[in-house]
């Protein structure tokens, strides 16, 4: 496999100026100015046809990278060699100008995206096609809701018929149908041989994708591989961020942390192991080790789950029945709490608790929680998911739209 | 069908001048079409389109003509004054109008240097190309009214094409170096509009050099004095123009002064380009 993208030893410093730079100020000697390492010595190799899924937390460097890849900006130390057309999906409809017509609009957009002005012709048929917007093709854009921009943005985007795709969270924008629609055609350029790289917030929309991961942290890799282990570690980082906050939402009330006793180990068990992202119908099993370190008289041990606000969405306790058991200080104990995750998607942690017996002192807290991410039912929103069925005239819409997406694509065929 | 495929390297170096100019003339597709719809989008809204480009320059120089004669009374008798100031309003009107727009044309096409690569002295050369389309109609008008005015036309009129070329190049070379600085000094916008202001003054345009008199013909060190005075070379012809000038000027020291600026402000803007093209969008 020959290599479409080689970073090595890339950083970028950028400067962070605490005003806008201007000749009077500098005259005058006032500008101060803070140097910040967007990435820090990252390399990198990508072989032609590879999927490459780059996550972390904001400003963990994740948009420099592909600005260096699509040669916007130039690195500080290192050296990047790109092989073949890259398609910059930054953002979908690059130079779109709103008094302009749609159909101005692709000409300009897919040349300013790399194409000659007779290949944007040649598949401009195809990218209204796929944009749904043949009706509105001659009006000014500015009239365009801003799904109609974006489908409009994202159809010629993906009709360059890229070596390299570089994709940008323009997933996250337009309709569900529409981010299967985009998700299928960047499969579809991937079938072809196209190497793609992706930065994303979303979870679901990385794993669609990719079959590596690039978790960057603070401009350094912290682990490029494993798809699995890149979301888990991601995940992680997510957590650590939390637990102050989490910390606050457990001292709220009447309870006090108080110390006593140490969460050592915990695990997140789906039904065929460790695992960080589930789907409703999966029931999931929180482990956890606790050593005590003092004596105790028996503590009620409690798993929660909380979401992204750091709210409780659900938690459950030991039976009170569970009295008279004694732990003394160095001895072990394990828990473990099974569950159904009936949630909304996205992205929640599950956490140990071991309160005192009358519930008011906190002894261990894990604070890190595991966290998890769950995959959003098509068609449902909200922060439980209570697998509604929505019937018409006595026929099930679910099934029907699966029927409606099995035709399609068994046409495709 | 297998073209060789496309290979980007970046390092901290600048990049190479063959590489500078590769680029550009791998993106001329590109200016062109965001100069075209630079254009389309400016006039689609006005009923007359690009007759206005045309109209107001026009009006503006016939109002300073009529205005200055009756209450200044610059004109004279050895010269037309109408016709010499309408020649040097519209280039000076070119040159102004542009410069303002397109020295900062990098920092305002912030939304597209963020997002996609493509040689950032493009930005700068769209308005150079837009406000030409007007200012080319602007001096054929000039060619039919001369006659009007009373001046007859002659073989001078050549004059105009290396006028023409001398401004928009002028015009572009300086927009593309201010434009790259201005990324660098935001404040650079109102020294610009400043500027422009004291030029136009500072410019025999509304005025003949002779009324001013400016020891050892200071007026020709101006680099736009020359390209004023090509225009009025070319429609007033030799002799009203050197009246125009005065005992103090030369016509061919202010040209080449002209020349030698753009060539100058050209290889610093190329220079300069070489050097930031991918590192301006950092700052944005």
């Amino acid at each position: 496999m020959s290599e479409a993208i080689t970073a090595t030893a890339v950083s970028k410093r950028f400067w962070k100026l605490d005003e806008a730079p201007t000749l009077v100020g500098s005259l005058l000697n006032r500008s101060s100015r803070t140097e910040l390492w967007a990435l820090r010595d990252v390399s990198l190799t990508l072989h032609a046809g590879e999927a490459l899924g780059v996550i972390g937390r904001n400003g963990s460097g994740k948009t420099t990278l592909l600005k260096l890849l699509a040669g916007i900006t130039q690195p500080t130390h290192g050296r990047i060699r790109v092989v073949g057309r890259v398609a910059p999906l930054v953002s979908v409809g690059v130079g779109f100008r709103a008094e302009m017509t749609g159909r101005e609009n692709v000409l300009l957009n897919g040349m300013l995206l790399g194409l000659t002005r007779t290949e944007v012709r040649q598949r401009f048929d195809q990218i209204v096609d796929f944009a749904e917007l043949w009706d509105f093709i001659d009006t000014p854009v500015k009239f365009y809701s801003s799904g109609m921009f974006v489908r409009l943005g994202f159809a010629v985007a993906v009709h360059t018929s890229p070596d390299i795709l570089l994709v940008d969270e323009v997933l996250a924008v337009g309709d569900i149908a529409f981010q299967v629609k985009c998700t299928e055609r960047i499969r579809e350029i991937q079938d072809r041989g196209a190497t793609v790289v992706m930065v994303s917030h979303a979870i679901g929309a990385v794993r669609a994708i990719s079959d590596r991961v690039l978790l960057l942290d603070h401009g350094e890799v912290r682990s490029d591989g494993d798809v699995e282990e890149g979301i888990g570690r991601y995940h992680e980082l997510l957590s650590s961020d939390r637990s102050e906050n989490l910390e606050r939402v457990m001292s709220e009330g009447e309870k006090i942390y108080t110390g006593g006793a140490t969460i050592v180990e915990r695990r997140l068990i789906g039904p065929h192991g460790p695992m960080h992202y589930a789907h409703r119908d999966q029931r999931l099993r929180v482990e956890a080790s606790v050593r005590f370190d003092t004596d105790v008289e028996s503590p009620m041990f409690a798993m929660q789950v909380i979401d992204q606000s750091g709210h409780v969405v659900y938690a459950k306790h030991s039976r009170i029945s569970f009295e008279y058991h004694r732990y003394r200080a160095g001895q072990e104990a394990e828990m473990s709490c099974e569950f159904d995750p009936a949630l909304g998607g996205g992205t929640y942690w599950a956490r140990c608790v071991v309160l005192s017996n009358d519930g008011r002192r906190i002894l261990a807290l894990d604070d890190r929680g595991e966290a998890f991410f769950i995959e959003p039912t098509k068609g449902a929103s909200g922060a439980a998911d209570l697998g509604g069925v929505v019937l018409v005239d006595g026929i099930d819409t679910d099934v029907l739209a699966e029927d409606e997406e099995a035709r399609a694509q068994s046409l495709r065929q | 069908m297998a073209a060789p495929p496309s290979i980007l390297e970046l390092d901290n170096r600048p990049q190479s001048w063959g590489s500078l100019l590769r680029e550009l003339w791998r993106y001329r597709d590109v200016a062109y079409e965001l100069s075209r719809t630079d254009f389309r989008a400016r006039y689609k809204q006005a009923s007359f389109g690009i007759l206005w480009a045309l109209a107001v320059p026009l009006l503006q120089a016939a109002v300073i003509a009529v205005v200055f004669a009756r209450i200044a009374h610059l004109g004279g008798r050895d010269f037309n004054y109408p016709v010499y100031v309408i020649s040097g309003v519209l280039a000076w009107n070119y040159f102004a109008m542009t410069f303002g727009t397109a020295s900062a044309a990098i920092v305002d096409g912030a939304d597209l240097t963020g997002k996609v690569w493509f040689p950032r002295l493009i930005l700068p050369a769209i308005p150079t190309a837009t406000n030409a389309v007007g200012f080319l109609a602007s001096i054929v008008a000039l060619v039919i009214i001369t006659p009007l005015l009373g001046v007859g036309l002659g073989p001078q009129l050549l004059w105009l094409l290396p006028a023409c070329a001398l401004v928009l190049l002028f015009t572009l070379s300086l927009s593309a170096l201010i434009a790259v600085l201005h990324v660098y000094l935001r404040d650079l916008r109102y020294m610009v509009q400043a500027g422009l202001l004291v030029w136009f003054y500072a410019t025999p345009i509304i005025y003949p050099a002779r009324v001013v008199h400016l020891p050892g013909g200071l007026f020709d060190f101006n680099p736009v004095t020359g390209m004023v005075d090509l225009f009025r070379l070319a429609t007033l012809g030799p002799a009203a123009t050197q009246a125009a000038m005065g005992g103090e000027g030369d016509i061919t020291r202010a040209v080449i002064v002209s020349v030698v600026t753009v060539v100058v402000i050209t290889a610093l803007a190329l220079e300069l380009y070489r050097r930031h093209d991918r590192l301006v969008s950092d700052l944005m």
